[in-house]
């Protein structure tokens, strides 16, 4: 097993520089973020409907347990990876340029207790970011 | 009387109006004017028609008996006398100058129109044979010429007789006119003439009647004197002499007290001689006719004798037979029931005098004693309204002075409003003053919040130095000897935390105590901002409750001078009710003084009745018939 | 003739002195941080702390167990921050007026602490550090290394890697 200490990344030895581009939603009082290149299409819930896309609830997809989430603006987001399905969000908010320097893995202890598909957190404008794992 | 005495009077005047037509006459001016020239002409010439006029003159007024004319010097001039209708002219040659006689000397200083008139005296003309002397009055008048200078004097001579004899003759009493030294002028009760060749009578009033007596009545116009003895004496002043008063003659009248009963007593002698009379006769009768006559006779003369007795009572003889001694008997009856009846009526009149005399007595006494009341009355009202005049005057003085304090209260009180305006003004000044002092001191409590707001972040910077203090020494206890150095700067990070922790903490301690002072400054500002307003709110209450006062104090003032006023014309009105209520008690008074007098006069008629009773009462009458 | 120097006597002095000094740096010295929860007095020990923080906003992460308040982030990167009530055995809620979070790590896991506030970070001789008083809750007792004195406060001085460890055996 990998140390679950992982080191921490000093901005002068960044493995890789780069950036990607998310997409920025907000659940609640989280907020998210997921790669574009993970995303086929962001469209509305009756479209969805119409489509009969696939749709799960996000807090069911990403397991927060017994939290029944209120959608206040819901939009699908369909998976590159499988098109057809696809995960309800809300209060889309934009698409961020995210460098890869303040890409940050979750700490180890919550790792140990989420395993859900969080596969890292992010800084946009000093709000950490949870980004997630669409496919 | 009075009668008798106007005509005195009447006679004068004429007399006076006389001599003043007569000395204006131009003829008589112009004789004058001529005499002393000696122009014998002249002379001449005015002295017919004034001879003329003065004839004419004496035939008009018998009265006149001469008339004479007399220069400045004294010289007479002419004499006319008029005579038993003849007229004599004397000349000047054969006259006398008279300056030296006290005659001339009383006319000469004589002003114009002023008329002399000497008293009477005897006249003994010589052409006269009768030896017998009349009484003359002599007016003397000064005359001027036109041209306003005295020329001489003109005197007339007029005949006093005919005056005195309207005094004529008295039936029951004397008449007397004396002059002012007491000579009789006149005596209508002499019977013998006054000798006026010796200008006086023997006698003298005051002979008779006392010097006193005399210098009484003279004191007095006229009046009533019953008094003297026997006699009732009533007088009246003449003044002669224009508006010379000290030149009097008075009449006087004068009656014997039994006069009035002369006619009863009389009445009585008389009827005494008739029965003595009667007597006689019946003697004589009776020794003629005997017996049959004696017995009537004898009947008639006991009533005879009765009746002189006084005793009217008498039955009547009713004698029926036809012969003299019936009708003797009859005639006597009848005399005694006409003695009787008229005995009666005086008895009645006396009676009624007397009672009428009582009654006039008690009215008088009534109304004497109603008056007295009256007068009592008057003079408890007079001293009650000298009381209440005195009190008004009190109030007056009260209410002056009422007037002078409540002038002084309003004065005051204004004062005191002027005072308590400015207190307000100075007080709303403060308030303002306040207000903007809170307002300050409020900016400075939120100041003073700003401040703790910089505190705030100075506390934080404590905390971030003390962390990093925390976390250098966490860091010197990793690293070994690095480590061990880093530690002593972890210890001086650690002291300069320390430091600045004492700081900030003391900045805040000051900065909590100037806070605390800023809110009880704030508390003491707001609490005395509200006690200004209370003050402002009370200096405004009263402002009111003067100005209530003033008004107040104002009102006082005017009422206070209405009373002053008031009680001034009350004043004026009390003094002019006790004039006149003074007047009214004078005039009490002196009705009070008549009614005495009415009560004297009463009282002597009351006493002549008791006379005339008493005599009455000697005459017996029945009361019935 | 004084056999020393004064100031010899002085010198000789002050070495004495560093090198107590020294030995007493060898002498076992503990440097805890001393915190507060609840009201209450603990430590950590210092070697098992590496960061002292001023409290920052906590992002609540979803699925996590409830000790597990979230994740904080710190000059860029993200800690974990927990809460330990439970382990001592209080109330787990906090008061909302926690001021400091301690960066621990023990046992291979790094997490923030969240407690009160951060009182001090000193040395304490470690024979000052009592053993814990028996009357001590059992459940607690484990964490517990032993007791000390602050400020005329006691301290409970606890095992952060015993934390650790047990967190990981759940």
């Amino acid at each position: 097993m990998d140390a679950l200490i992982d080191k921490v990344i000093h901005t002068d030895e960044s493995i890789k520089s780069g950036s990607i581009e998310v997409l920025t939603f907000q659940i609640d009082t989280m907020r998210f973020a997921v790669d574009l290149e993970e995303i086929y299409e962001l469209i509305e819930l009756d479209q969805a409907n119409q489509r009969e896309c696939q749709t799960t609830r996000f807090e069911e997809e990403f397991m927060f347990g017994n939290i029944t989430v209120n959608y206040i603006a819901p939009k699908v987001l369909l998976r590159k990876s499988a098109v057809s399905s696809g995960v309800l969000i809300d209060q889309a908010c934009e698409i961020c340029q995210v460098s890869i320097d303040r890409i940050r893995p979750l700490p180890g202890l919550v790792k140990l207790f989420n395993p859900t598909r969080i596969w890292g957190t992010t800084l946009i404008d000093q709000e950490i970011f949870f980004l997630i794992d669409l496919q | 009387m009075a009668q008798k005495l106007s005509g005195v009077e009447a006679y004068l005047n004429e007399n006076k109006i006389d001599i003043k037509e007569v000395s204006g006459r131009f003829t008589l001016q112009n004789l004058v004017e001529a005499l002393p020239t000696g122009d014998e002409e002249e002379i001449d010439f005015w002295l017919e028609p004034v001879q003329e006029d003065f004839s004419r003159l004496a035939l008009i007024r018998k009265r006149f008996s001469q008339m004479q004319l007399i220069d400045l010097e004294g010289q007479e001039i002419i004499r006319v006398i008029h005579d038993k209708n003849q007229t004599q002219i004397i000349k000047k040659e054969n006259l006398l100058n008279i300056k030296s006689q006290p005659f001339f000397k009383s006319i000469s200083n004589l002003k114009r129109d002023k008329i002399s008139i000497n008293p009477i005296m005897a006249y003994n003309a010589k052409s006269r044979e009768s030896g017998f002397s009349e009484p003359v009055i002599q007016f003397s008048t000064p005359l001027f010429s036109p041209g306003g200078k005295k020329i001489g004097f003109l005197v007339i001579t007029a005949r006093a007789g005919p005056m005195l004899k309207t005094f004529g003759e008295t039936p029951h009493g004397k008449i007397m006119l004396i002059d002012s030294s007491g000579f009789f002028l006149h005596r209508s009760d002499l019977s013998r003439k006054i000798d006026w060749k010796t200008q006086k009578s023997e006698e003298k009033f005051q002979d008779q009647y006392s010097n006193e007596f005399l210098n009484n009545i003279r004191a007095t116009p006229k009046g009533i004197i019953e008094d003297i003895g026997s006699e009732f004496l009533t007088f009246q002043q003449i003044a002669y002499d224009n508006g010379n008063f000290e030149k009097i003659w008075l009449g006087i009248y004068s009656t014997e007290k039994n006069e009035i009963l002369k006619p009863v007593t009389d009445f009585r002698n008389q009827f005494i001689f008739i029965i003595t009379l009667v007597l006689i006769f019946i003697f004589i009768a009776a020794s003629i006719f005997g017996e049959n006559l004696t017995r009537p006779l004898l009947k008639v003369a006991a009533t005879a004798k009765a009746i002189a007795r006084g005793d009217l009572r008498q039955k009547k003889l009713n004698y029926q037979s036809e012969d003299e001694i019936g009708i003797l008997a009859n005639t006597f009856d009848g005399m005694v029931e006409q003695l009787q009846n008229n005995i009666h009526s005086i008895s009645d009149t006396s009676l009624t005098l007397n009672s009428s005399s009582t009654q006039i007595s008690t009215a008088i006494n009534e109304q004497s004693s109603i008056a007295a009341e009256q007068s009592a009355s008057l003079t408890q009202i007079t001293t009650t309204l000298e009381e209440l005049s005195q009190s008004s005057s009190q109030i007056a003085e009260n209410s002056n002075s009422v007037v002078e304090t409540s002038s002084d209260a309003l004065h005051l009180s204004q004062k005191g409003a002027e005072s308590i305006e400015t207190l307000k003004e100075k007080m709303d000044g403060i308030l303002e003053n306040n207000k903007i002092n809170i307002k300050d001191i409020l900016n400075l409590g939120k100041k003073s919040k700003e401040i703790g707001t910089v505190m705030g972040i100075i506390n934080n910077i404590a905390d971030q130095t003390k962390l990093i203090a925390f976390n250098a020494a966490i860091e010197a206890s990793g690293a070994g000897d690095a480590g061990k150095r880093f530690g002593v700067v972890a210890v001086e990070i650690r002291r300069l935390a320390d430091n600045v922790m004492e700081s900030t903490n003391e900045i805040q301690n000051k900065i909590e105590e100037i806070q605390q002072a800023i809110n009880r400054l704030v508390v003491i500002a707001e609490k005395g901002s509200k006690g200004i307003e209370e003050g402002a709110t009370l200096a405004t209450k009263t402002i009111t409750e003067l100005g209530t006062l003033v008004h107040g104090a104002k009102s006082t003032n005017d009422e206070a001078k209405q009373i002053s006023i008031s009680t001034q014309q009350q004043m004026t009105a009390t003094s002019q009710v006790l004039s006149a209520l003074k007047e009214i008690q004078t005039g009490i008074h002196q009705s009070s003084v008549s009614m005495k007098q009415t009560q004297t006069i009463t009282n002597s008629l009351a006493d002549t009745s008791k006379d005339l009773k008493r005599l009455m009462n000697e005459f017996k009458i029945n009361e019935s018939s | 003739m004084p056999s020393k120097k004064k100031s010899q006597e002085i010198l000789e002095a002050i070495e004495e002195k560093q090198s107590e000094t020294v030995a007493n740096k060898n002498q076992t010295t503990i440097k805890l941080v001393i915190f507060t929860i609840l009201n209450s007095y603990y430590a950590f020990r210092g070697e098992s702390i590496k960061e002292i923080l001023p409290a920052a906003k906590i992002n609540r992460v979803p699925g996590v167990p409830n000790f597990i308040l979230g994740i904080i982030n710190v000059r860029g990167d993200i800690e974990s921050v927990i809460n330990i009530n439970n382990f001592l055995g209080l109330a787990e809620r906090g008061t909302g007026t926690e001021k400091n979070i301690i960066i621990a790590e023990g046992e291979g896991v790094r997490s923030g602490i969240l407690v009160g506030s951060v009182e001090d970070v000193m040395d304490f001789p470690e024979n000052s550090i009592q053993p814990p008083l028996s009357s001590l809750n059992d459940k607690i007792k484990q964490f517990v290394i032993g007791e000390t004195d602050y400020k005329e406060q006691s301290v409970t001085v606890l095992n952060v890697r015993e934390i650790f460890k047990n967190i990981l055996a759940n």
